[in-house]
Order: C-alpha cells, then sequence, then structure tokens
C-alpha cells in the first residue's frame, strides 16, 4: 500500500446540475479527487449527499436533464470531457466499470448469466465462440462460483442474493476495468455475505491491480477494506484522508455525527447518536456551510 | 376416448347417459397422465390442459344446446307452406320429433364422433361442409388483421416510448385512443367512403381476390393496433426504467443494443398476454366485419345461424370458436415461459 503513485483517476471540480420545475438542483457541487492504481476510496455519505450521482455523471449514465460541468476528468490520461458519445460509450465497461446495489434487479431476468456475462467479452474482447463460452465459464468460476459450467445456464433468479453479486462482479470485470466503481454492492446482502462480497472485491482487486471505488453509508464496511475516505454532504467532499486518520481524529463535525451513529459491540446499550435533522434541499441552497442548521457546534 | 363412448352409445340408447359423463371424465382423468408423465413438463401440461378443453367443450355444448332451444321460435316456423307431411320428415330427420333430453343425447354421441350433422336451414350441406368452406375465409381474414395489428401496434408502442412526452408520442397515443374508441362499423364506414368512394382503389365488399381482404382486415384489425401500441408503450417505458437496463448501459452498449437485446423481451411481455384475447376479440369481431364487408366466412354463418334458429349449425361454430380461443390461450401461456425463464408451466 505504500507505492499509490500513478494516478488512474483525476477529477477536479466536478458539478452536476439537474433542471427542473423546481429550479435548478444542484447535486454535486465540485468534487475534486484522484484515486490511484490499486487503490481504493471509499466514499461516505447519506443519501442525497451526491455520492452516486457523481459517479454516474462519471459513467455518463445521467439522464439528459443532468448537465455536467468540470474543470478536469481524466482516466488513465485521457480526458473524459472531450470524448464523443461514442468513445464514452466504449469506456463503459472497459476502463471504467459500474456494480449496483440491488443485484437482483440489476441483473436481466429474461437471459443466462452466461448470455450476460458473454456480452460483455464479446463486446469488450473480442471473444466468439468456444473461446467466448470457456471465458465466460472462467469468469464466474474466478468470483468463486461452483458449479460454473452448470451455473452459467442458469438465470438470475436461480441464483441467492450473493451468488448473484459474484455474478455481477464477474460480469463488470469481463472488460478488465482500471477502476470499479462499487455502488452500496453489499447493501442489499445481509451480513456474512458481506463480508465474503467484500473478501472477493479486495483479492481481485490484489490480482489485477484494479482500483475501487466503494460508495457506501456503513462506515463498518469502510474500516475494513479501503485506504482512504472522502466524506460528502450536500454535494461536495466535506473531509478526506486516509482511513485511519478519519477513524482516529474525524475533523468535521459530518464525519463525527457519522462515526458516532455506526453502532459498536464493544461499548454498553445507550441509546444510538443520530444527526438530528435531514440533509439541505439542493435546489435551495443559501449561501455559507449547508451543514449548519444540524452542527452542534455552530453558534 | 371417444371411440369407446361411440360405441358404448350405440349398444343401447338409454347408456348414452354415459357418453356424456364419458367427455366430462375427461378432465378427471388428468391425475393419471400426471404420474405417468411426471418428467416431461410440457406433455404433462398438454394433457392436463386438453382435459380442461373437453371439459369446457362438452359445458358449452349442453348450455348452448338448451339455450337455443329455450329461445322462442324454430328452424322451420318462417316456411309455411311446408305440409305436414313434409314437416314431420324434416323433424325426424332432425330428431325433432323426440323428446329434448334424447335429441341432447343423439347431437353429442355425433358431435363426438366428429359428425355435427346437417344444417337445418341449408339441409344440402352438413355444418362440417358449410364450415370448412368458412375457415378458409375467416382464417386469411384474422391473420392478415392480426399481423397489421402487431406490426402497427408494436411499431407505434415503440417509437412512443423511445420518444416519449414528445409531439410523436402524443400524436400516436392519440390516434391509439381514438382507434380504441371507435367501433370498427364505424371505421369501416369511413373507409369505404374514403377509398372505395372517394379514391376508388378498393372493392367495397364480398370475396375475391387479395384487394378485397385489405379493407376488412384494416378494420378489423384497427382497435387491436391501437390497444397493442399502448400496451407496448406502457410496457417498454416500465422495463426501460429498471435497474438492468442501466446496467446494460454500463456494459458500454449502444442503445440500440440496450433496447433489442435488454428491454424488448420484458417489454413485449404485456402485449404476449394480450394475444390469446386479441385472438378471440379478432375472430368474435369478425362476425361485424365480414357482415359489412359480405364476406362468406364463418362469422357470417354464425349470425344467420343464429337469427334462423339453425340449431347445428351455430352449434358447429360455437365449438369451434371455444377451441380456437382455448388453443390460442394455450399457445399463449407456452409463449410466456418461453420468454419468461421465470414463469414455468403448470
Amino acid at each position: 500500500m505504500s507505492e499509490l503513485s500513478e494516478t488512474v483517476l483525476d477529477v477536479q471540480n466536478l458539478r452536476v446540475t439537474f433542471r427542473s420545475e423546481d429550479g435548478d438542483v444542484r447535486a454535486v457541487r465540485g468534487v475534486s479527487y484522484e484515486l490511484a492504481r490499486g487503490e481504493t476510496l471509499a466514499i461516505v455519505g447519506e443519501s442525497g449527499s451526491g455520492k452516486s450521482v457523481t459517479h454516474m455523471a462519471l459513467m455518463d449514465l445521467l439522464p439528459q436533464t443532468a448537465m455536467i460541468s468540470a474543470d478536469r476528468l481524466r482516466l488513465v490520461g485521457r480526458n473524459l470531457m472531450e470524448m464523443s458519445p461514442k468513445e464514452k460509450r466504449r469506456m463503459r465497461g472497459s476502463d471504467l466499470a459500474m456494480i449496483f446495489q440491488d443485484p437482483m434487479t440489476s441483473l436481466n431476468p429474461f437471459s443466462t448469466l452466461g448470455t450476460q456475462i458473454a456480452e460483455m467479452l464479446k463486446l469488450h474482447r473480442g471473444l466468439r465462440g468456444k473461446a467466448l463460452y470457456a471465458a465466460a465459464v472462467a469468469a464466474l468460476a474466478e468470483v468463486g462460483i461452483p458449479n460454473a459450467e452448470d451455473r452459467v445456464e442458469q438465470y438470475p433468479h436461480e441464483f441467492s442474493g450473493g451468488m448473484r453479486q459474484r455474478a455481477m462482479i464477474a460480469m463488470m470485470l469481463a472488460g478488465e476495468p482500471e477502476v470499479l466503481i462499487a455502488d452500496e454492492p453489499t447493501t442489499a446482502l445481509d451480513v456474512t455475505v458481506q463480508a465474503q462480497i467484500m473478501e472477493l472485491l479486495a483479492g481481485l482487486q490484489s490480482e489485477r491491480g484494479m482500483s475501487i471505488i466503494l460508495i457506501t453509508h456503513d462506515l463498518g464496511l469502510v474500516a475494513g477494506s479501503s485506504h482512504r475516505v472522502a466524506v460528502m454532504y450536500a454535494g461536495r467532499i466535506v473531509e478526506m484522508g486516509t482511513t485511519e486518520k478519519i477513524f482516529a481524529d474525524p475533523r468535521h463535525p459530518y464525519t463525527r455525527g457519522l462515526l458516532a451513529s455506526v453502532p459498536r459491540l464493544d461499548q454498553e446499550g445507550g441509546e444510538l447518536y443520530q444527526i438530528p435533522g435531514t440533509p439541505p434541499d439542493l435546489a435551495h441552497l443559501e449561501p455559507g456551510c449547508p451543514f449548519r442548521e444540524r452542527c452542534e457546534f455552530a453558534v | 376416448m371417444q371411440k369407446g363412448a361411440e360405441e358404448e352409445a350405440q349398444v343401447d340408447p338409454p347408456e348414452e347417459v354415459e357418453s356424456g359423463e364419458g367427455a366430462a371424465s375427461l378432465g378427471d382423468q388428468e391425475p393419471e397422465g400426471f404420474t405417468f408423465f411426471s418428467d416431461h413438463p410440457l406433455l404433462t401440461f398438454l394433457l392436463k390442459r386438453l382435459g380442461w378443453m373437453a371439459l369446457t367443450l362438452w359445458i358449452v355444448f349442453t348450455l348452448s344446446f338448451f339455450l337455443m332451444r329455450s329461445i322462442p321460435g324454430g328452424p322451420f316456423d318462417q316456411e309455411q307452406n311446408l305440409s305436414a307431411e313434409v314437416l314431420a320428415k324434416y323433424k325426424a330427420a332432425f330428431y325433432l320429433d323426440k323428446p329434448l333430453a334424447e335429441q341432447y343425447l343423439l347431437h353429442l354421441r355425433n358431435a363426438l364422433t366428429g359428425d355435427l350433422g346437417p344444417s337445418y336451414k341449408m339441409a344440402d350441406y352438413t355444418v362440417n361442409e358449410i364450415m370448412a368452406a368458412g375457415i378458409p375465409k375467416s382464417l386469411a381474414l384474422g391473420v392478415i388483421a392480426l399481423i397489421f395489428a402487431l406490426t402497427l401496434g408494436i411499431t407505434a408502442g415503440l417509437l412512443s416510448a423511445i420518444k416519449r412526452g414528445g409531439f410523436l408520442d402524443r400524436s400516436l397515443m392519440t390516434v391509439a385512443t381514438i382507434g380504441i374508441a371507435l367501433p370498427n362499423f364505424v371505421i369501416a364506414g369511413i373507409l369505404i367512403l374514403l377509398f372505395v368512394i372517394w379514391i376508388p382503389i378498393f372493392p367495397a365488399a364480398t370475396w375475391g381476390d387479395y384487394k378485397h381482404l385489405f379493407l376488412p382486415a384494416f378494420c378489423l384489425g384497427a382497435p387491436f393496433a391501437a390497444y397493442v401500441a399502448r400496451l407496448t408503450r406502457t410496457g417498454m417505458l416500465d422495463v426501460l426504467s429498471q435497474d438492468y437496463i442501466r446496467t446494460a448501459r454500463a456494459k458500454g452498449l449502444s442503445d440500440a443494443q440496450v433496447l433489442v437485446r435488454h428491454a424488448l423481451k420484458g417489454g413485449l411481455l404485456p402485449v404476449i398476454s394480450f394475444l390469446g384475447p386479441a385472438i378471440a376479440g379478432i375472430l368474435t369481431g369478425s362476425l361485424v366485419v365480414e357482415k359489412i364487408f359480405q364476406i362468406p366466412g364463418l362469422g357470417t354463418h354464425f349470425v344467420q345461424a343464429a337469427i334462423n334458429r339453425d340449431y347445428t349449425l351455430a352449434m358447429g361454430c360455437v365449438l369451434l370458436y371455444t377451441t380456437l380461443v382455448y388453443v390460442m390461450n394455450l399457445l399463449v401461456d407456452i409463449g410466456y415461459t418461453i420468454i419468461d425463464p421465470r414463469v414455468k408451466l403448470e
């Protein structure tokens, strides 16, 4: 973990605004970070903090109503801002891949997993015929799915939740991406399966040397699996640092609030802390710190 | 099964009660077939459904038989110059001199052997002959109407879904709403006015070459095209908002690939479900259209048979339609399981 030198993803001042009848919703208000090869960066924040929208923007998966701007967006040295729609499409799945929260609804229920994985292998690696089939089986086996030869013929509903997420990972890694965006990859799974999936991701990461952006609201997950943490609030990164530093010495009151609201096994019962209030309305943000209404240090 | 029932019936008329129950018990025999073919789900399913179809046909036969005869009037009421002798001969030939229960059993026995008897009104022809002459015409009309309804409906629905909220979407859906609301005899009137009287490119009526099929098929298919368009649009919009479509886009597929490989199957499922009732609707709807365009298909006979109290011919039509609707729904159910792997035959 010492040689986190080469930058694979460079995001500077990314902004995403949605046009709506109620006024412009500024969902992402200037996000900047750099991601090193082999690094795992956790993006933490509550619902509506802009952590998913930021990365949907990078994937170019947002609807037409979204206006995206940035000072710099570079992925392995290529400028995302200057790419044609076709080039962006080619980049999706090959350089930059994404896995989603609910593996039940995120896989196509009408086709076999073999078909869905083969689609990626065909598109990004140009495989055909027997090599294609063998690669699809190998991809399933690699993510720890037993009897992969039989499983490729099966449909998503024949898989358990954990196995489905494994298959999703196999599918999205088929294009050998540099960066994998994992959007709440374990939220829909039960706790023991969560640990297995995170272990699998870590294993694949060290084998392939890819970088992972782990979007989550689960700080427990962050502690064990990421090198750095970025805390997002109201469309901005409010605090970023190594995982040890964030946990040991959080500076922003929002980060402190998040940490205080994690249930801990080593502390006696009592009521769990919760940050008062709700996130601000991003269509009508007033100047100044958007957290001040909920901040215990605000005067 | 049918042979057995027939032989039984021929030995002794009082035992014919058995033949009626014989048809009914076809459904009860299914558990046997079920265990025997338990490792062939499709075969088990087909046997089960055919059993139910036999039962349904028997019930339809029975209900139609007694309902038709409970309507005032009889097949020979209008022919006033028949002498008593001739009338008696007629009645004997058609079992009309026998008690109702016996008539029922005799007709049921004949039906089980596939003989629907002579037409009461067109006595030179049997019901089977009349239907055999009408089926190809009605079938041609129905198939063309269906093809028309599906191609036009699905195309319009897809365009609407892709361009949702736009001008094209709104115009197409307005036309579709009008198409659903207008009864086909109104559409027929408009079409005849347009393409027969004002711009004479199609013949007004009767049966001849393909040109004669065009207007009636359009007329018959139009409301279904409109309905299919709306179903396709709703289905596609529903599917396009699904998570797995986002996944497909994240894979790097083009919009067209996402649409064809990932959205189409799920989006067209509502249309598949609608096919069963649609085919039934097109068949029964053809009664009106055939009447308007004077096509000598089944629909015309059906209407005439009911008016003339032609018991046997009406019965033949009823049984044929029942079978068709049943078989079409069966095919739709099987098609559904082929498209959606989560649906199992039962």
